[in-house]
């Protein structure tokens, strides 16, 4: 029986989906009866959320940058 | 890849190393920032990790680094960005990527002995609309994420922030598979603490 410390340590590769069958399972069960990792688990899953969306506010405006670069290694 | 922006990487390079400006252009957008955030995880100055990053550019289009094809792109092209980056950095003596192997978890305070909950995680104040990234909560990720030791992250960075898979976060920084999970793990439980202190 995974302890509330390993589910902690695991909570990352579980979100991921990244645990193999038998560990996955061992968090489910766990899960099932600890309130507080069910939290934690559910706070990780958010954190990784608000983390992807930082990822795609592409910015532009390196326009400038990079016709710049493209021009110089042409003419050389 | 974005909805906005249907051309492959593959197919922008292409175009680029035939001459189509445009191309790369659009390669620059897609990869600027990227290549800037893991550049300073080597090197502190932001002027110096912009070097870094203008040079892997002219490398890629002068072809002193030839992509072949045998990686996704973005993955040899953060690739190479390291490469650069550790060896410019190694110039300057300011070689900052450590790897902190040593550490120990960022929760293990928050346990019994016996491995049960001694501070157990309270409910967040998380409304949809904060879910949505307010201004306030993506100021509290992006400072937990500056506070993170470089090798963390530029994994967190990189997987989280990038998309990149974990092998091809391996392939990047040089690093083994269960370093990569260690540093994940780290550098995400951090950033839930930091959460956790502003929303509990």
């Amino acid at each position: 029986m995974l302890r509330c410390r390993d589910v902690a340590d695991l909570a990352s590769d579980y979100v991921n989906g990244d645990l193999n069958w038998s560990r996955r399972f061992a968090v489910r069960l766990h899960l099932t009866i600890c309130r507080f990792c069910r939290r934690y688990v559910r706070q990780m899953r958010e954190t990784v959320g608000l983390l992807r969306g930082l990822r795609r506010e592409r910015e532009t405006g390196h326009e400038e940058l990079a016709r710049t670069l493209f021009r110089s290694t042409r003419r050389s | 890849m974005s909805g906005a922006d249907p051309a492959t990487d593959e197919a922008l390079v292409a175009r680029a190393l035939e001459g189509d400006e445009d191309a790369f252009v659009a390669l620059v957008d897609r990869y600027q920032r990227s290549l800037l955030r893991l550049a300073r995880n080597y090197v502190r100055d932001v002027t110096l990790a912009e070097d870094v990053v203008q040079d892997t550019w002219i490398g890629f289009l002068r072809g002193i680094e030839k992509f072949e094809g045998r990686a996704a792109f973005r993955t040899w092209l953060h690739r190479v960005l390291v490469n650069r980056a550790k060896s410019r950095a190694s110039k300057e003596a300011r070689y900052i990527f450590l790897d902190p192997q040593d550490e120990t978890s960022p929760i293990a305070d928050r346990f019994e002995p016996s491995g049960f909950w001694r501070a157990p995680p309270r409910e967040w104040n998380l409304t949809p609309e904060r879910l949505l990234l307010s201004d306030e909560i993506r100021a509290v990720v992006e400072s937990a994420l500056e506070a993170l030791p470089p090798a963390q992250r530029a994994v967190v960075e990189l997987r989280d922030l990038e998309g990149l898979e974990a092998s091809e976060v391996c392939n990047v920084l040089g690093i083994s598979e269960t370093n990569q999970r260690v540093l994940l793990h780290r550098g995400r439980t951090k950033v839930r603490a930091a959460l956790a202190a502003r929303l509990e």
